[in-house]
Order: structure tokens, then C-alpha cells, then sequence
């Protein structure tokens, strides 16, 4: 019993992201789409054992009979063929044309777009140009051209529509490929020793082979209705076979004195193609990568907030920016991942706040949460409080924080190439983003834009204003986002890891650059990075994030020379120095916790050398050392 | 004799013409680029982005060909004059460990299909002798061998980065590439991924070629180390000597702009300087347009790599001086 439940338990864990085949049945019109499917499908399996008369037997006393006639349930056509039969018969041949036409169709397509991506060069010329011109004909056009020199039948018609297909498959699985074959697992397949063919069937294929199921289930319902047409128009299913198309297209001269005969293969087609294509978008959503990971959920404008964070009692502020015991969550399937747990902080005017923490430690979510940047859903913020000059910010209209954000407050990103937008200069950018707050006329904006990038000592400002963001070297382009950030005189910057992705030499240019800016213009900086070096350039004072906790907070000088916490320690420990040669480095064994699963009590206790039973028990506070100085730690009263 | 040696190596790209004639521009990654590795040692190889090492560490294990010059593996040519390198005997000799865990673990692979294919590929084992060898393997890498049957997504950072690193050793290799393996990995678990890069080196007597632009983690890690600048090398010295007293003015820049450190003796860099262009590059020495010490002859000539002290190359007509 109780393994029972343990197991009933795990299994709940895991579904906290579904598998393909709940998310396809999540989605009801799949669902009944795949009901109508399987039921017709299961229909026409069954038909040869099914007690029906002959549907090429001809009994031209019984001609045109009208539906629900004595033993002619659906009625008979001017052969007097009974239509029920015909149409259950002709249905296996659209079925079956359809979905072989699909396979050939995703078959030759998929080895054109293989080759064609992985090879590149002259092979993906020739192939894609050949693609190129099957695509230059309207397809049913081309289709009918094949047929013609082919001349009509079923297997023909079969043919014509596979080939017209071919250019979709070979398209998409092409771009897919082009992608997969610059990653680095087929570098390092090669080295593995694999060759060119084994590396296309076991480590591309399998990556493109969802793509291929999509194709497919998204254009076998076209498949169904080309082959429909063609033999609507007699090229297709000869007599006395039939499919739906050609039932359909015989039934059309009796439209008017027996319209049963047209309707029904009609309504029956469109139900087979509806159901296929309902089931084809919903494999689709479900295994689309980009789809799966919640991109169909269009996020909110801002982070959702829980009604307690958006009445909390403000009380007494300190300093400019006050977070007093922030939490925010994001809740996926069954899981809440804790990323923020309560930090509490301030950021007085002119001050710099280093944040520092590993991937992770929930600082860029802590960050974010500030101006309700986090994506919602899944982000929630529960509880806690954001206060910027008397004001929640968590409780604020939509318009207010609309004008804080870009406003007062303002961010800077890791990846300037990220953040501007690639289509426009970079001159008109700083100038949309002034004119949101400010009424200027473009001219004036323009001319504040060129002072700005001046002012982040952007060489010959004037021409650099006109330019595309591509056209900017990564230091030039964070410089730009600087100059954005600062564009409408803020009163904080949130910069987070603003120079990770840049070179040293760069690197060091862009923190002299937000020093100075700082002084100039008497800004406060929220600085979030992982690298002690950094924080110890630009901040006078640092935060240490771990598992979305702060476990230190103090004056850089003081907690590099002298830090109290066993985390921070052991972190300052890790990083080489570039002075001199250390021997082996000291490593921090294990892992963060997950934030799923957070202990109650120290979350760095499983980590830690000193750790004791007590430092489990319990939550551990964080408590002031000095007047300046805090630490989560049972011992750092030691250390001081 | 030499592990590893290159001499005069260059490697373009683009060039040529268009179908109409048209000249297609050209980049030369790696300009006339020369150095020796000694058996069992660490060479580092330091530069910013752009400067040619990555290019570099793919010439030499196969997968990008030069354009010109040679690389010679324990005086043997990496591939015959004019022919592309075989994989399938380089690979047994020289192995490649990625920047990106992630991306370099196929994700729909399993721990032990990744690994199985050098046992498979390169050393010829049976089903049997692969067994054992990944519990091996698994073992030297510090995982769990239940490890074996999950999907690289599972992983964190430095469990992936390790399974790069027991993929690479299951090729039994002598030579290791190491492009920037640590540097996608948080400082708490790039010190575990180094310190395990070194027990392995002792236990296998491998010698590594370590790419990386952070300078501590090349100070604490490597032997001697060569500074590449726009696809030269500028200054090449054992490790204490090259970073206590540099000879090029652009390794004392690279050493001045780490952040934290308290003594800097460059003047700080003038905002408007900027990399050279690829496309354009100019005449003499590359760094010139950045450089405090330069003078004319820095703009008409690039200088050549000279022995400015024992074991101590640099590539520059106005070194520092040190007292």
C-alpha cells in the first residue's frame, strides 16, 4: 500500500510537463478529430466483412432510389449501385491513396531535404533548384500534366500527387536540417569516428524526425482532397472502381433531380479531411518544440501578482528602493519552482547594489520581478513588496508602471543584440524610446538620441546614430543599450550581467563607462552578475544570492576580505586567481538544491562542511552582524 | 620531440569569385600562425573573441582544413600535403572537447549511444569490451554508471561537460583540444571540470591545448601560454613569466582589464578604439591602432615573432620594459 502510494506520488512528480500524448488529447478539437478519425478509419477496415451488397453490382430497375430505401440504406446511383457500399469502398481508396501518396511524398522529400541540408554547397543547389521549379507550376496544373503524359488511373493519380508533394516535405525538413548541421553533437559525432551516412541516419534523422511527422499529418488531408479532385475530373479512379472523388464527380450530373448522390461522398469527404486536419494541427502543438514550451500562451503585460503582494502595508521606506521579502514562483503543470524566496533589500540614491549568484540563485528573476518583467503565466509573484519612493510597485496601475519602466527605472541587458531591435537604427530607437515618456518632435528626439550615444562615448555619434545595430561591434552595442537605458534620466539602473558577453578589454571600457555615468548623473545601479572581479570594480555594496535566498549582504571590501558566510567563502575560494598559481583549485562539491524541492531548513547545509543538525531544523534568518553587515549562518558571528 | 607542431599555418575564408566573376571577399582567420607543445604539457591559448582560436583548435583536429602551412603530430603530418585529413585515424590521436555541454550531447541520444560510438567507430569493440569500457569510463569521469541510460537533457552543466570529457577519453587520445570547456559552467563547478582535467592528464599522460579568454583560469591551469591577437600569435612564455612580466603591450592590456585586480599600468584605453577589421586589415602590426608604445615603423610593417628572453617569443618592435 504504501509503495502504492509512494509510486502514485512519483508518477505525479513526473507529469509536471505532460507527454505528447496528453497534450495532443488537452487539445478537445484534436481529440475529437482523432474520435472521428479512428471511427471512420475502423469503418472502412471492417467494410469487406460488413453484410453489404456488391458496390459495382448494377440493378438499373433500382435506380436512383432515395435515402433510408428499403434495403439501400444511403440510396442508389443512376446505375442503381447501392451507395452505402459505394461510399464505404470508396473511402478505403481515398484513405489508402492518400496516406501512401503522404508516405511517398515524405519519403522522397525527406531524403532531398537530408541531403540537401547536410551536404549544402553544390548538392543543396542542384537539389533545391530542381524543388524550386516543381514549385514554380500551380500544383494542380502540374499535377494534371503528370497525369496526362502518364494518362488516368488510380496509381497515377497517386503518383502526380506524391510528386507535387514532394517540395514541401524537402523545404521543410531542408531549413531543419541546416540548422542541426552546424551543431556542435555533429561535430563531435564525426570525431566519434561516425561517417557522413551514419551521421545523417542516426544522429540528424532522429532530430528531423518530428518535423517529418507534422508534414505529414498536416498534408494528408490535402493528399485526400487532390486525389478527390483529380478523380472528380475523371483522371483518377477509373470504373468501376470508385473513390469519393469520382462518386462525387458522377453524382454531380444528377444535382438536381437526385442531389443525395453528389451530397453525401461531398459531406463524407469533408468530415475525413476536418477530422485528419483537426488531428494534424494538434500533433502539431504537441510536438512542436517552440509551441511546447508555452510559446502558444501569449504572455501577460505584466507579471501576475498575487493580491496579497498588491495591498501589502507599505510602512516606512528605506533608501530609494526598498524589496522587502520578495517571492515569486512559477507554476508548471503540478510543480512550483520557488526562484525567489524573500530576499530583502534597499538601494540607497547613488548607491551601487552588487547581486551577486550563480546560474540559478534567482537573481535575474529577482531582478525582473522589480518592474513585473517576469513572464506570466508561468510566473507568479506571491508575496513581498517592491517600494520605489513610497509606492508598491507590485500594486500599481498598468499605466503607472508603463511610465516607471524605461522611466525612472530602467534595465540593461546581458545581450544587446537581443534587446534592439535588428530592423531599425539605432538613432530611431533611442528616439521611440524618449518619445514614449517625453512629447518631443522627432527632430528634438533625434538630436537628444545623438547626445546620448556622446554620451557613452560613442566615437563620431552623429553617423554611428544612423546605423543598424549588426553593423555595431558588441562593446558599441552595449554602449547603445546604455545610452537607452539612460534616455530618460533615470533615477535606477538594473543592469543585469551587462558584461558577460563582451570581451575583457571591452569589458573594462563598459564598467568605466557606467562608473562615471553614475557619478554623472547621480543614478542608483542595481548590478547583477557572477563574477566577484566585477562587483569589486563597480559596487559599494553586494548581496549574496543562493537558491533564491540572500545569504550576505555587506560592503564589497568588507565581505571579499573577510566573508562570513560558508557560501560565500567557499565562492570566493572557486574563482582563480589571475595573480598568482593556486595548485588545485578549491571546488564546492555537489549541487544547488532544485527549486521544486527546497529544504526547510540552511538550503546550502548539503553543501557544507560545517553544517550540523541544527542548520537543518529550521529556516535560518538572516541576521545583522554589523550595522552594515548581515549573514544566513548559524556561524558567521564567528568569523567577524 | 614535439607533441604538437605548426608552422606557417593560415586559413581563409571566402576568396575566390562568383559564378560571375565577382571577387568574393576574404577573411583570413588565422594569419602565419607557429608553435610547438611538448609532450604532457599544457599550452594555453588566449585571445578575445574573433581572434582565431576556435578556428584554430578545429584545424587541428580535422574539421576545418588549412589554407596553408602544416601541423605535425609527433612529426607526423596531420593529413598528406593537398588531402583532406582521415577522421578515423586522427581522432584516435587527437580529441575535442566543446565550449557548450549542451549542444554538443545529441538530444535524443542516450548517455551510453554518445559514448558508445568512439568504442565503436574508432577502437573497433565488441558489445562485451564496450561494456566494460563505459563503466570505465563512467568511473574516471566521476558519474554514476546509472547515468548511462538517461537523456543529456538531464544533466546539469558540469555532468554534461563531463560526459564530453569521458566521450573524448573513449577515443583513448593523447592529445586533448580544450575550447573554452570551461568557461558556459559556473566557477563553483569549473573548478571541479579543472581540477578532473588535471588528475586525467596525470592518469593518461595527456597533453592539452587549452583555448580560453579567462585569464585566472589559464594562470592556474596551464604550463605556458601563447596570447593570439587577430589571428597571429603576439607573445608566447611560460605561464609566471608571461603574466609577471609581459612583453607585449596587448597582454599587459588583456591583464590590466580583468576585473578586481588593484594594480592596472596601462593608461586606461581610449573609448574610441575598436577591433580591427577583418575584411580591411591594416597594414603593420593589428594592435597598433591601440597600442600606447606604438610608433611609425608599428604602421608600415607587421614585426615578426622574435625570442626576446629565454623561452619568451613576442611579436613587437616597442616592447615593455621591465626593470
Amino acid at each position: 500500500m504504501t509503495t502504492a502510494t509512494a509510486n502514485a506520488t512519483q508518477l505525479k512528480k513526473r507529469s509536471g510537463r505532460a507527454g505528447p500524448l496528453a497534450l495532443l488529447l488537452r487539445n478537445h478539437l484534436a481529440g475529437f478529430g482523432l474520435v472521428v478519425l479512428g471511427l471512420v478509419v475502423l469503418t472502412v477496415l471492417v467494410t469487406p466483412w460488413l453484410p453489404l451488397p456488391d458496390p459495382n453490382a448494377t440493378a438499373l430497375s433500382d435506380r436512383l432510389l432515395p435515402v433510408f430505401s428499403d434495403g439501400h440504406f444511403l440510396g442508389t446511383d443512376q446505375l442503381g449501385r447501392d451507395l452505402l457500399s459505394r461510399i464505404l469502398w470508396g473511402t478505403r481508396v481515398s484513405l489508402a491513396v492518400g496516406i501512401t501518396a503522404t508516405l511517398v511524398a515524405a519519403t522522397f522529400g525527406s531524403v532531398i531535404g537530408l541531403l540537401a541540408g547536410y551536404f549544402a554547397g553544390r548538392v543543396d543547389g542542384v537539389l533545391m533548384r530542381g524543388i524550386d521549379m516543381l514549385m514554380a507550376f500551380p500544383y494542380i496544373l502540374l499535377a494534371l500534366a503528370i497525369v496526362a503524359v502518364l494518362g488516368p488511373g488510380l496509381l497515377n493519380a497517386l503518383y502526380a500527387i506524391a510528386i507535387v508533394n514532394i517540395p514541401f516535405f524537402a523545404r521543410n525538413v531542408r531549413g531543419v536540417v541546416v540548422t542541426l548541421r552546424n551543431r556542435e553533437f555533429v561535430d563531435a559525432a564525426r570525431l566519434s569516428g561516425k561517417g557522413n551516412t551514419l551521421i545523417l541516419l542516426t544522429e540528424v534523422l532522429p532530430n528531423v524526425l518530428p518535423v517529418i511527422v507534422i508534414t505529414m499529418s498536416t498534408t494528408v488531408g490535402w493528399m485526400i482532397l487532390e486525389t478527390a479532385g483529380l478523380s472528380f475530373l475523371g483522371l483518377g479512379a477509373q470504373p468501376p472502381q470508385a473513390d469519393l472523388g469520382s462518386i462525387l464527380g458522377e453524382g454531380r450530373r444528377l444535382i438536381i433531380n437526385a442531389p443525395h448522390v453528389a451530397t453525401i461522398p461531398g459531406l463524407v469527404i469533408f468530415v475525413l479531411v476536418m477530422s485528419i486536419n483537426l488531428l494534424g494541427d494538434g500533433v502539431r502543438d504537441a510536438l512542436d518544440p517552440r509551441l511546447k514550451a508555452g510559446a502558444l500562451l501569449r504572455p501577460a503585460a505584466r507579471t501576475q501578482v498575487a493580491n496579497e503582494a498588491k495591498t501589502a502595508a507599505r510602512g516606512e521606506q528605506r533608501g530609494l528602493l526598498e524589496v522587502k521579502d520578495l517571492h515569486t514562483e512559477f507554476r508548471i503543470g503540478q510543480d512550483i519552482h520557488r526562484a525567489v524566496n524573500g530576499p530583502t533589500f534597499h538601494i540607497e540614491p547613488g548607491e551601487c547594489l552588487g547581486i551577486i549568484g550563480e546560474s540559478g540563485s534567482g537573481k535575474s528573476v529577482t531582478a525582473m520581478s522589480l518592474l513585473g518583467l517576469v513572464a506570466s503565466p508561468p510566473g507568479v509573484i506571491a508575496s513581498g513588496q517592491v517600494n520605489y519612493r513610497n509606492e508598491n510597485i507590485l500594486g500599481v496601475s498598468d499605466d503607472r508602471l508603463r511610465h516607471l519602466r524605461g522611466g525612472e527605472l530602467a534595465y540593461i541587458f546581458q545581450d544587446p543584440l537581443s534587446t534592439l531591435h535588428p530592423l531599425f537604427t539605432v538613432g530611431d530607437q533611442l528616439v521611440e524610446a524618449m518619445r514614449a515618456h517625453h512629447p518631443y518632435s522627432y527632430r528634438e528626439a533625434w538630436d537628444k538620441a545623438v547626445t546620448l550615444l556622446e554620451n557613452v562615448r560613442i566615437p563620431n555619434a552623429r553617423e554611428r546614430a544612423k546605423v543598424y545595430p549588426h553593423q555595431l561591434s558588441g562593446g558599441m552595442r552595449q554602449r547603445v543599450s546604455i545610452a537607452m537605458a539612460l534616455a530618460n534620466e533615470p533615477q535606477l539602473l538594473i543592469a543585469d550581467e551587462p558584461t558577460t558577453a563582451l570581451d575583457v578589454t571591452v569589458q573594462a571600457q563598459i564598467l568605466k563607462l557606467l562608473n562615471q555615468l553614475r557619478r554623472e548623473q547621480d543614478a542608483s545601479l542595481m548590478f547583477i552578475t557572477h563574477d566577484f572581479g566585477v562587483v569589486a570594480d563597480i559596487c559599494d555594496r553586494v548581496a549574496v544570492m543562493y537558491a533564491g535566498e540572500l545569504v550576505e549582504v555587506g560592503p564589497v571590501a568588507e565581505v571579499l576580505a573577510n566573508p562570513a558566510h560558508p557560501y560565500t567563502q567557499r565562492l570566493i575560494a572557486c574563482v582563480p586567481d589571475v595573480n598568482r598559481k593556486q595548485g588545485n583549485l578549491t571546488e564546492i562539491p555537489g549541487l544547488p538544491p532544485k527549486v521544486s524541492d527546497l529544504p526547510v531548513g540552511c538550503k546550502f547545509a548539503d553543501r557544507c562542511d560545517r553544517a550540523v543538525e541544527r542548520c537543518r531544523q529550521a529556516p535560518i534568518d538572516l541576521e545583522p552582524l554589523t550595522d552594515q553587515r548581515q549573514a544566513r549562518c548559524i556561524f558567521a558571528r564567528e568569523v567577524l | 620531440m614535439n607533441k604538437v607542431e605548426v608552422t606557417g599555418l593560415v586559413k581563409r575564408f571566402g576568396g575566390g569569385r562568383t559564378l560571375f566573376r565577382r571577387p568574393i571577399p576574404a577573411v583570413h582567420a588565422v594569419r602565419d600562425l607557429g608553435f610547438r607543445v611538448r609532450p604532457g604539457e599544457i599550452l594555453g591559448i588566449v585571445g578575445e573573441s574573433g581572434c582565431g582560436k576556435s578556428t584554430l583548435a578545429k584545424m587541428l583536429v580535422g574539421l576545418e582544413y588549412p589554407t596553408d602551412g602544416e601541423i605535425r603530430f609527433d612529426g607526423e603530418p596531420l593529413a598528406a600535403a593537398g588531402h583532406k585529413p582521415n577522421l578515423k585515424v586522427l581522432s584516435r590521436r587527437v580529441q575535442y572537447i566543446f565550449q557548450d555541454p549542451n549542444s554538443s550531447l545529441n538530444p535524443r541520444k542516450t548517455i551510453r549511444e554518445i559514448l558508445s560510438a568512439p568504442l565503436k567507430h574508432l577502437r573497433g569493440m565488441n558489445a562485451e569490451e564496450r561494456e566494460r569500457r563505459l563503466a570505465e569510463l563512467m568511473e574516471h569521469v566521476n558519474l554514476r554508471p546509472e547515468f548511462l541510460d538517461r537523456y543529456p537533457h538531464e544533466f546539469s552543466g558540469g555532468q554534461a561537460q563531463r560526459i564530453g570529457i569521458a566521450r573524448a577519453l573513449a577515443a583513448e587520445p593523447d592529445i586533448l583540444i580544450l575550447d573554452e570547456p570551461v568557461s558556459a559552467l559556473d566557477v563553483s563547478v569549473q573548478a571541479q571540470v579543472l581540477n578532473l582535467l588535471k588528475r586525467l592528464r596525470e592518469e593518461f599522460q595527456l597533453t592539452y591545448l587549452f583555448i580560453s579568454h579567462d585569464l585566472g583560469v589559464v594562470r592556474n591551469f596551464c604550463d605556458r601560454v601563447a596570447v593570439m591577437y587577430f589571428g597571429r600569435i603576439v607573445e608566447e612564455a611560460g605561464v609566471d613569466d608571461l603574466f609577471s612580466r609581459p612583453i607585449h603591450p596587448y597582454t599587459r592590456r588583456l591583464l590590466d582589464s580583468v576585473p578586481g585586480v588593484e594594480t592596472r599600468v596601462l593608461p586606461p584605453e581610449s573609448d574610441a578604439v575598436e577591433l580591427p577589421d577583418p575584411y580591411h586589415p591594416p597594414q603593420g602590426c593589428a594592435f597598433a591602432p591601440r597600442c600606447p608604445n606604438a610608433r611609425d615603423d608599428c604602421r608600415t610593417s607587421d614585426p615578426e615573432l622574435a625570442d626576446h628572453r629565454p623561452e619568451h617569443r613576442a611579436a613587437c618592435y616597442h616592447p615593455l620594459e621591465h626593470p
